[in-house]
């Protein structure tokens, strides 16, 4: 029964191997994006997304004015020809500072899901990988942490950093840490199961080349899609902390600080108060379709 | 002669998908009284679990369709192929009285079959309940029976499925099919998920509460061994249709259509000494895109160019025994399907 | 269970003290002296350094760390207010209940709205119903919390003055805070409740419920619901976070006198105890929510009882081998 395992042997199976993580990363994911772009809703998606990529590149085209041009004399102006969003109290073009609020909601936005699941991913596979004792003691430690609210830690560390872009992007990315290592340890814990791992360590792949090569390659579909969401979470947290004036400060023109500014005009000139909002919804909005569309075109059993 | 309990009459179902239509079944006839067994024996996607579903009136929906035919419970047509909503939804309201009561259904995996989060002897005693005016308590008591009946301590009533083995679930599903005594019991595949040792054990059980209530079993399986175990009679079907249907007799000692033939080379037998077991090469037609032709065709290894042409029909080669092959039609029945070209559904 | 329970409280002494560690972390990195604000920054360095004393901001990190943990553990001392002198404990608890009562109803508020819709939706898939409401889900989920109360402020105190704008006495006041934070999970749960009740109706048990000739939609809420239910109970400890950092921000919209406010002012008058015990207090009641919430899951799921009960049996035999 028991055959001895030869070099020869250990050639083809790593032949086979190889052949096996090929099929399996290219086919399935080529089927995926053909669900994706057959779904008319996470196309709508994408499209905003792209569109609301190129408004941040080319804002000072499309701007009709700058950020923090302040014109007195057209103070509280409603929506005109001229201006076609209105003025704020500062008789500044809500238009053009919505334009430019573009380059700071997505990009701040997609840094710190970035940061979230660099840190966090290194925890997961870390613990994931490991089992055992190691995995008990991160995953405890990221309990601890996750025992306050997300919000309230960011608040927490905003507050005792100080406001600025660089502190707002470490307060939101560490303040959801915890919740990023769990998504990419659950789903290394599920490749980790596959027999292609096993048939990886049977050709004596090294540790660090078994879960780079293998585990995150596979893991990675549930881990785009969490991704996905997680910006759009990212943005709501930075404009709901902007709002209550904490990282980013007026004048810079992002979305949240903009309502934080105009939420005394609630009833003087509420029409300040649409856009910025307008604007944030449309954008989680776009990113949720995309989310949505990601995790039915890699899971499709769940549509 | 006893009445039939059961008569399929040229059942035709569909299912309707994006891809288009795919005909399950095509065309099913076969009759079964009370006591009987019959075995409806099929590789996987014969159509075998659809014949089922339509008796039990569980078609998935909104795909699953009856286009045409007749189900007949003790002589009592179950079936309505209007798409009239009204007339759908008083069949529904019909069926339901029927369903769990006078036909039940064993299901192929008793692993998922069971209500995770309920206890067992609850799910028991739903059925006892919704089909009988009796109070709770006499419910919980007719449950309890019907577990020791199947070999389970009652004081098990309040456990949940995920402490019971495979094989005890399936006693379970066992004891609630038969908790209202029905007339009629369909059992899918009810062994195939379960360990052989405990396949022998499950079908001693079936086959003694089938002779103690006097139920009309329809044993579905891939298996001829369980066939040969328990059935009096049996109908091979073969890509939606019944290709040869007749005693086990008729079956085991004469099969004549070669789908049956094939299925018996392609099983290990004790008397002879084969090297090598006998596989049918090629897959089944598509139910999509069935032939005009005997739908065996390119598989058979006794085809002639006439069944590229001809589907034959059921021909009854001796008393009780028919065969759906071109070789055993009569020589008119062959003249005329020529003739028509196409042939086909001559009784 | 009992030792589950128990286990579980003993679980939450370490949480708690990891909790204090960060926040005594976070009070320190924090730039600005709290002396400045308590006594004014250009007040003589004679008084700065008599309150310093006072204080015991002199003295190292590990001494003001272990006081800290001993008074809040022995005496639930949060240290006293900068603004108001008064103990931080006290303010805290004045305010506690409001916002507890506010998170817990627009929980209880948004399942009730969600589960039916996400039940519907996944009965009637693909209709209009179902289409309808996942468009409101999808914009539930995609809302910015703190902008749909400014607009529903706009919309029903403001223009149709039906509710007050702020404060939350009587039962109208607490209509908008309670939407505002319920408006994200009510998308949330309806989505859940629709994909794990669609991925319910395949499962074969649902076949045999309808086998028995139940009725349809006994069998959906009988059967079904319970079953799709795990995941949302699975999923109340993330919503929980959010819905009590949606009620420090609602607290703040609707001037509510809640622990939020409070934070939040505190943060901005660089109130550090009362920060921390915000913190502390909202933390340690999200562990206790936290442990509540899984022993539900043990009643919902038998299969986790008896997992634990197995994870024991396996334990003290192998303690009966060893010994």
């Amino acid at each position: 029964m028991a055959k001895l395992y030869t070099p020869a042997m250990a050639k083809i199976d790593k032949k086979k191997a190889k052949l096996k993580g090929r099929v399996r990363k290219s086919s399935p994911g080529r089927e995926a994006w053909k669900r994706l772009i057959r779904n008319k809703l996470a196309v709508a998606g994408m499209i905003i997304l792209v569109i609301l990529i190129l408004v941040a590149v080319f804002a000072n085209f499309i701007a009709p004015d700058g950020i923090d041009n302040q014109v007195l004399k057209n103070r509280l102006q409603p929506p005109s020809a001229a201006h076609i969003m209105g003025t704020d109290q500062f008789g500044r073009d809500i238009f053009s500072r919505i334009v430019y609020g573009t380059r700071i909601s997505l990009p701040i936005g997609f840094v710190c899901t970035v940061l979230a699941f660099a840190f966090g991913g290194i925890l997961g596979s870390v613990a994931a990988y490991n089992g055992g004792k190691v995995d008990n003691v991160i995953m405890r430690i990221m309990d601890i942490f996750q025992s306050i609210p997300p919000l309230l830690m960011a608040i927490g560390i905003a507050a005792s950093l100080g406001n600025g872009v660089l502190n707002l992007v470490l307060a939101i990315s560490l303040s959801t840490t915890p919740a990023r290592s769990r998504v990419i340890r659950a789903a290394i814990l599920t490749v980790k199961r596959n027999d292609y791992i096993e048939s990886a360590r049977a050709i004596g792949a090294s540790s660090r080349r078994q879960l780079l090569r293998y585990m995150l390659p596979n893991a990675l579909g549930p881990i785009m899609t969490a991704f996905t969401f997680s910006v759009a979470t990212a943005i709501l947290t930075v404009s709901s902390m902007a709002y209550i004036g904490l990282g980013i400060v007026p004048p810079t023109p992002e979305w949240g600080s903009m309502l934080s500014s105009s939420k005394e005009l609630l009833r003087q000139a509420p029409y300040t108060l649409y856009f910025p909002g307008i604007m944030i919804m449309i954008t989680v909005l776009a990113l949720n379709l995309f989310g949505d569309g990601l995790r039915d075109a890699l899971d499709p059993r769940l549509k | 002669m006893s009445e039939n309990v059961l008569e399929v009459k040229n059942l035709i179902v569909h299912y309707e998908t994006q891809d288009g239509v795919a005909e399950a079944v095509n065309d099913v006839s076969f009759s079964l009284k009370a006591g009987e067994t019959m075995g409806l024996v099929g590789e996987t996607g014969a159509g075998k679990t659809t014949v089922a579903l339509s008796i039990m009136g569980l078609l998935p929906k909104p795909a699953g369709h009856i286009i045409g035919g007749e189900i007949l419970l003790d002589g009592k047509n179950i079936v309505e192929t209007s798409r009239n909503k009204i007339k759908q939804r008083r069949n529904d309201r019909m069926m339901r009285k029927l369903r769990g009561n006078d036909i039940s259904m064993i299901f192929q995996d008793p692993m998922s079959a069971l209500n995770p989060v309920m206890p067992v002897g609850e799910q028991i005693a739903e059925v006892i309940r919704l089909h009988n005016k009796i109070s709770k308590a006499d419910a919980v008591k007719r449950a309890i029976e019907m577990m020791e009946l199947v070999g389970i301590s009652g004081e098990r009533y309040s456990y949940y499925p995920h402490e019971f083995s495979g094989g005890m679930k399936q006693r379970i599903v066992i004891a609630m099919a038969l908790a209202c005594n029905p007339r009629v019991l369909i059992a899918d595949e009810p062994t195939t998920a379960l360990d052989v040792t405990i396949q022998a054990q499950v079908l001693d059980l079936m086959r003694g509460l089938k002779k103690k209530f006097n139920t009309a079993l329809l044993m579905i399986t891939h298996d001829l061994g369980v066939v040969a175990e328990i059935c009096d009679k049996c109908a091979v079907v073969y890509a939606g249709q019944i290709v040869e249907y007749g005693s086990i007799e008729h079956i085991f000692n004469n099969p004549q259509h070669p789908y049956t033939k094939a299925l018996f080379n392609a099983v290990p037998s004790l008397d002879k000494d084969v090297d090598r077991l006998e596989s049918i090469s090629g897959l089944m037609s598509d139910p999509m895109d069935l032939p005009t032709h005997c739908t065996f065709k390119e598989r058979c290894t006794a085809c002639c160019d006439a069944c590229g042409e001809i589907d034959p029909p059921l021909t009854e080669i001796e008393p009780g025994h028919l065969v759906r092959c071109y070789h055993f039609m009569k020589e008119t029945d062959k003249a005329a399907a020529v003739a028509g070209k196409g042939g086909g559904v001559a009784k | 269970m009992l030792k589950y329970i128990v286990k579980r409280l003993l679980w939450m002494i370490p949480v708690i003290l990891g909790v204090l560690c960060i926040v005594f972390v976070l009070s320190e990195i924090t730039p600005g002296d709290p002396v400045d604000t308590l006594v004014g920054a250009d007040a003589p360095p004679e008084v700065k350094e008599a309150m310093r004393e006072k204080l015991g901001l002199n003295d190292p990190v590990y001494v003001r760390f272990a006081n800290y943990i001993v008074k809040v553990v022995t005496k639930a001392d949060l240290g006293n207010s900068y603004t108001t002198n008064q103990p931080v404990a006290k303010e805290l608890m004045v305010r506690f209940p409001i916002t507890l009562k506010l998170t817990l109803w627009s929980i209880f508020v948004a399942l009730v709205i969600s589960i039916p819709l996400g039940l519907i939706s996944a009965v009637k898939r693909y209709s209009w119903i179902d289409n309808l409401s996942m468009a409101l889900a999808l914009f539930g989920v995609s809302i910015p919390q703190f902008w749909f109360g400014l607009m529903t402020m706009l919309i029903f105190s403001v223009k149709l003055k039906w509710f007050p704008a702020s404060g939350i006495d009587g039962t109208a006041g607490w209509v908008l805070p309670v939407a505002m934070i319920g408006i994200g999970n009510v998308g949330n749960f309806a989505r859940i409740t629709r994909s794990s009740m669609l991925e319910v109706i395949q499962q074969d048990y649902i076949r045999t419920a309808r086998a028995k000739g139940q009725k349809e939609w006994i069998v959906i809420v009988k059967h079904g619901l319970r079953n799709a239910l795990i995941p949302i109970v699975a999923n109340v400890g993330n919503v929980l976070g959010i819905s009590l950092g949606g009620a420090v921000i609602a607290e703040t919209i609707f001037s509510v006198n809640g622990v939020g406010k409070y934070m939040l002012d505190a943060i901005n008058a660089r109130n550090w105890p009362s920060v921390q015990g915000g913190l502390v207090l909202l933390a340690i009641s999200f562990s206790i929510i936290m442990l509540l919430v899984d022993l539900l899951y043990a009643a919902i799921d038998p299969r986790l009882k008896s997992e634990f009960k197995a994870k024991n049996k396996i334990k003290s035999r192998r303690k009966a081998v060893e010994a």
